[in-house]
This record gives C-alpha cells, sequence and structure tokens, in this order.
C-alpha cells in the first residue's frame, strides 16, 4: 500500500507519516527540508512525486503556511503565498496523482475556515479546501473517498513559541482544556483514510477540542 | 461593496476571482462599507465542479474572518430556483449592513437536505 504525506517533516504531517508506516504502508515523505524533498507549488516537483509514488492508495495533502495579518494590512504577497501553497497545490497535486480502487484523499483544512481574525488569507484556502474536499469527493466516487480534518490548535514549534500567557488564553477557549498532539490528530486522519470509515466521503471533520462550540 | 464569484474552469481562474475579491474587500473594510459576497448554492455544496467549489467556500470562509474582524460581510447562495427580485432584496438588506456579519443567507431552497456550509 501507497501513501503520499506532504509537509512530512515535523507536526502533523510528520505524526500522520509515521501513524501510516506503523499501519504497512511505503509512506513517500514529502517535505521542503526533509524526506522526499521537494516544493508542491513546482509543476515539474508535483510531477516527480507523482513519478516517485506511483499509484496510491492514501494521499494527506498537510503542507501548508501561515502569514497572518488583519484583512487591511493584508499585502497581496501575504494573501497569495498561503492560497498558492495550501489550496492551489493541494488541488493540483491532487489531480496529478493516480489512485487505486479504494483509495483515501485526507486534506487539512482547519477551524479557521468558519472564520479566524487576522487570516483572510488561512481561512480562505482552508475553506478552498473543503470546497475541494465536496466536489472531488462526488467526482471520485465510487473509486476514491475524499475527506477532511479540521484541527485547532495543536502542538507544535509554533506554540512552543507562543508566550505563554498566550497559549494559556487560547487554551482556556477550548473546552477539552488543552491543545491537540500531533499524534491525536494523526490518529483521526488514519482512521479517515481507513476501511472504518468506508462509507465516509466529502465530508469535514472538525477536530477542535470543542473549540468550535464555546463562547 | 458586492462581490459576486464568477465562474471559473481551473486554479488560475481561482486564484484570479480570490485575488480579485481580498483586492475589493480590502478597499471595502478601510472604508468601513458593507461587503456581500454573492455566491452559487451548487458550488458551495460541490455539485458543479471543483474549481467553483472551491471559489465559494474560500469565499465564505473568507467573509467569516472579515466578520470576525468586525467587517459587515455577509454572503448569500443563490439556488437554480431562485428569483432575481429575491437576490436583489437580501443584496440591498443586507449592503445596508446593519447589526449582522458573518451570515449565509440562501435564497431558494435546494440547500435543504445537504450538509450546511
Amino acid at each position: 500500500m501507497r501513501a503520499i504525506v506532504t509537509g512530512a517533516a515535523r507536526g502533523i504531517g510528520l505524526a500522520v507519516a509515521d501513524r501510516l508506516a506503523a499501519d504497512g504502508f511505503d509512506v513517500l515523505r514529502v517535505d521542503l527540508a526533509d524526506g522526499f524533498v521537494a516544493d508542491v507549488t513546482s509543476p515539474e516537483d508535483r510531477a516527480r512525486i507523482v513519478a516517485e509514488a506511483g499509484p496510491v492508495d492514501v494521499l494527506v495533502n498537510n503542507a501548508g503556511i501561515t502569514r497572518d495579518a488583519r484583512i487591511v494590512k493584508m499585502t497581496e504577497e501575504q494573501f497569495l503565498a498561503v492560497i498558492r501553497v495550501n489550496l492551489g497545490a493541494a488541488y493540483e497535486l491532487t489531480r496529478a496523482c493516480t489512485f487505486n480502487e479504494g483509495a483515501s484523499v485526507v486534506s487539512l483544512a482547519s477551524r479557521a475556515y468558519l472564520g479566524n481574525f487576522g487570516q483572510f488569507n488561512y481561512s480562505a484556502s482552508k475553506g478552498g479546501l473543503v470546497g475541494m474536499t465536496r466536489a472531488l469527493a462526488l467526482e471520485l466516487a465510487p473509486r476514491v473517498r475524499v475527506n477532511a480534518i479540521a484541527p485547532s490548535l495543536t502542538a507544535s514549534e509554533m506554540t512552543r513559541a507562543m508566550p505563554e500567557k498566550v497559549l494559556d488564553k487560547m487554551i482556556a477557549s477550548i473546552p477539552l482544556g488543552r491543545q491537540a498532539e500531533p499524534e491525536e490528530i494523526a490518529e483521526t486522519i488514519a482512521a479517515l483514510a481507513s476501511p472504518a470509515t468506508a462509507y465516509v466521503t466529502g465530508q469535514v471533520l472538525v477536530a477542535c477540542g470543542g473549540r468550535s462550540l464555546a463562547p | 461593496m458586492i462581490f459576486t464569484a464568477p465562474e471559473v474552469e481551473d486554479f488560475a481562474g481561482v486564484e484570479s476571482a480570490l485575488t480579485d475579491a481580498f483586492r475589493r474587500a480590502q478597499e471595502a473594510a478601510r472604508a468601513e462599507e458593507p461587503i456581500v459576497f454573492v455566491l452559487r448554492n451548487e458550488h458551495l455544496l460541490g455539485q458543479s465542479g471543483v474549481p467553483g467549489a472551491m471559489l465559494a467556500n474560500a469565499l465564505l470562509a473568507g467573509m467569516r474572518t472579515l466578520a470576525a474582524e468586525k467587517c459587515a460581510a455577509n454572503a448569500i447562495a443563490v439556488g437554480e430556483d431562485h428569483a432575481a427580485e429575491d437576490l436583489q432584496h437580501w443584496i440591498a438588506l443586507l449592503s445596508e449592513g446593519r447589526g449582522v456579519a458573518g451570515e449565509l443567507v440562501h435564497v431558494g431552497a435546494k440547500h435543504v437536505g445537504k450538509v450546511q456550509s
């Protein structure tokens, strides 16, 4: 069984690549810095990824960036960089892949697709991934399932670098009382990719510890 | 500011439309003007191709972030069964920007029983 994970060098990408490998997948770990080194925004690099992977059983579109600013301050460069990496690259790579019968695509959306201060570019990119998930689920059925996961605050180098008070305030808004560990999100992605969810397609699983419900 | 999502056929079209929406929304936000995105319901549901679905859902998510940033931003989703005068009615109402933000108004009923955005 063959899998591709983009943005696989750290965080959720690393955790899901390890989780799929533990499940017996031969994982192509794509990243700018480590593993199969490739830039998912480059058409040439996407062609290399697809050629290296061959037909796949699981594709995890995880590579993403942030360039936060309020709309009134955001530059067009900040806007486009996020749209191209988070949405355009995921769409073009998914289109380029060849899928085996029963394959599964899981894209990393974010709770920010429901709206998030200072992230017009990021929330639009993740909303776009939700749209891609719904349309591709209809287009690729019944051969391939397509779903998305929308995490919220997840432990990472970025959250470790946050001032403690800021992080504590964010955690206080999460009913489960803590941020997610990458391995927990990876577990959910693996479930969406597995036969355990064989009748689920076109859906967005919001894995946010209840934050999307809290005041 | 009223932005009607154009029909798009590929990611270049999506990027171009999103960039146009970004520029116009930014200008409206700086001027503190109400913002209305007009979308097609079948695009929100993913029923009419991937590029259109990406654009519609990106605009919806962006609109909600604009609302989180205190802009009077809302969206309207029209179904194939909508009447033009009904759309104009809702555009006029939401363009007044009175106390409503981050809302998606469906004109028509084809969204009922489907995944809600």
